[in-house]
């Protein structure tokens, strides 16, 4: 306590709001300042007096002269309760309110479309995607779809699709893996030539690579990726993937391509 | 009978029912008129004054916010009306205080003489002042009750009131009030 707001604690302690310890180091505190002292000797004095004058006044009833002058037809009203004007705060205004809704509501139907998102989007392999990547909207090519493999793992997932023509045929790997695992496509180097081989989406860690009559990804994560061939001699050839996890071969197919 | 609280009479009231408010005067007309007559210090003026106030409240029932309390409303207008009286009529305010508040207590001598002294000294005190220490003293309302009154934190009604007590404290020495002596 200090000389600032002794008054302060003085004026508590008359309001009761001063635990035991305060009350008794004000206590000490006037004790040691007689200045102290007499201003609390005030503070009371007005305090007391305040506190016990405050029932002696009359009470008149005024209820009779007061329900004389208010106007009593001002709420006497139809049935529907249209005078009844209900006061809102600005967050309880039906506007706001219905403002708020809708925004809310955009916002949620974003956020779960973007979730399903992967759903809607078409599948990379469908025939017009492969056309615009590997041999373009204008591709004169008669193309006709080819055998598709699916293959599901503990926590990866591999799709292979295929189309061809007579001279040319196209792969699409879609891998997904949460570990490095290698996938091979092999290909008898005499029947096919290859042209070009596009990664759409190749994470970080994986890599391609290429020799005669394979090729080689090591991927984790997502990955896309596109690989054209040219058919040499227009005969009906397989090719073959083989997927490795840890060393270990987890999966083997083959799909057919220019079938007579 | 189940007792209605205030909300559900004002809704009463605005639903065309005008004996709903005649149960809100009852209820509210001694502590409004006791508050203003500690205000104004004339009995009439009070008269007078808290038939206005009730007639104000009945006005503006219509426009009443549900999210506040009935009874922090009711005072807030009567508190209003009441300073607005006061500094439209300055000097009638300290005319009439000590001769008809006094008269109305029923302190003998010396006791009379204090008692009239600490009038005199509140209708010194600014009307917002006054008005916190009638709210405090002679209607008894706690912090957070004149803090809802008032729309002011609690920590504001504890500051102010401070000031209020202070400066009637040093009115009351200029006027030599007897209880210190």
């Amino acid at each position: 306590m200090n000389d600032s707001n002794f008054i302060e604690q003085i004026y508590r302690n008359l309001d009761g709001e001063l635990i035991e310890p305060e009350q008794a180091e004000l206590r000490r505190y006037l004790d040691e300042h007689p200045d102290a002292a007499l201003i609390e000797k005030q503070c009371k004095a007005i305090h007391d007096r305040l506190m016990t004058s405050k029932n002696n006044l009359s009470e008149p009833d005024l209820k009779l002269e007061i329900m004389k002058q208010v106007d009593q037809k001002k709420y006497a009203k139809p049935a529907d309760g249209s005078n009844v004007k209900i006061v809102r705060s600005f967050w309880q205004k039906p506007a706001f309110i219905y403002g708020f809704t809708l925004v809310a509501g955009i916002f949620i139907g974003v956020f779960i479309f973007s979730l399903f998102k992967a759903d809607f989007k078409p599948n990379l392999f469908n025939d017009n995607e492969m056309k615009g990547t590997l041999s373009g909207q204008s591709s004169p090519e008669d193309w006709t779809s080819g055998d598709i493999l699916n293959f599901q793992g503990w926590q990866m997932k591999t799709a292979l699709r295929t189309r061809y023509s007579k001279s040319l045929a196209e792969l699409y790997l879609d891998n997904a893996s949460d570990e490095m695992i290698e996938s091979t496509i092999e290909y008898n180097p005499d029947d096919f030539e290859l042209l070009v081989v596009v990664n759409e989406v190749l994470d970080q860690q994986s890599k391609i690579s290429t020799s005669a009559g394979q090729v080689f990804i090591q991927s984790t994560g997502i990955n896309k990726i596109g690989i054209k061939l040219s058919n040499k001699n227009k005969l009906q050839h397989d090719i073959t993937l083989t997927i490795n996890r840890s060393g270990s071969q987890v999966y083997q197919n083959r799909v057919t391509i220019n079938k007579q | 009978m189940v007792t209605k609280d205030d909300n559900e009479l004002v809704y009463e009231v605005i639903r065309g029912d005008v004996n709903s408010f005649e149960i809100l005067v009852e209820r509210y007309q001694k502590i409004i008129y006791k508050m203003v007559l500690r205000m104004v210090g004339d009995v009439e003026t009070a008269k007078d004054l808290t038939q206005d106030i009730f007639v104000k409240v009945f006005e503006k029932l219509g426009s009443f916010n549900w999210k506040y309390r009935f009874f922090s409303w009711i005072y807030r207008i009567a508190i209003n009306e009441t300073i607005t009286w006061i500094r439209k009529h300055p000097h009638l305010d300290q005319l009439n205080h000590t001769e008809h508040l006094a008269a109305d207590e029923q302190n003998p001598g010396m006791q009379e003489r204090a008692y009239g002294m600490l009038d005199s000294g509140m209708q010194e005190l600014s009307p917002d002042y006054r008005s916190l220490l009638v709210l405090k003293y002679y209607n008894q309302l706690s912090y957070e009750e004149m803090a809802g009154i008032n729309n002011i934190s609690v920590e504001k009604v504890r500051s102010r009131l401070f000031m209020a007590r202070e400066n009637l404290r040093k009115i009351m020495i200029k006027k030599g009030f007897p209880d210190y002596e």
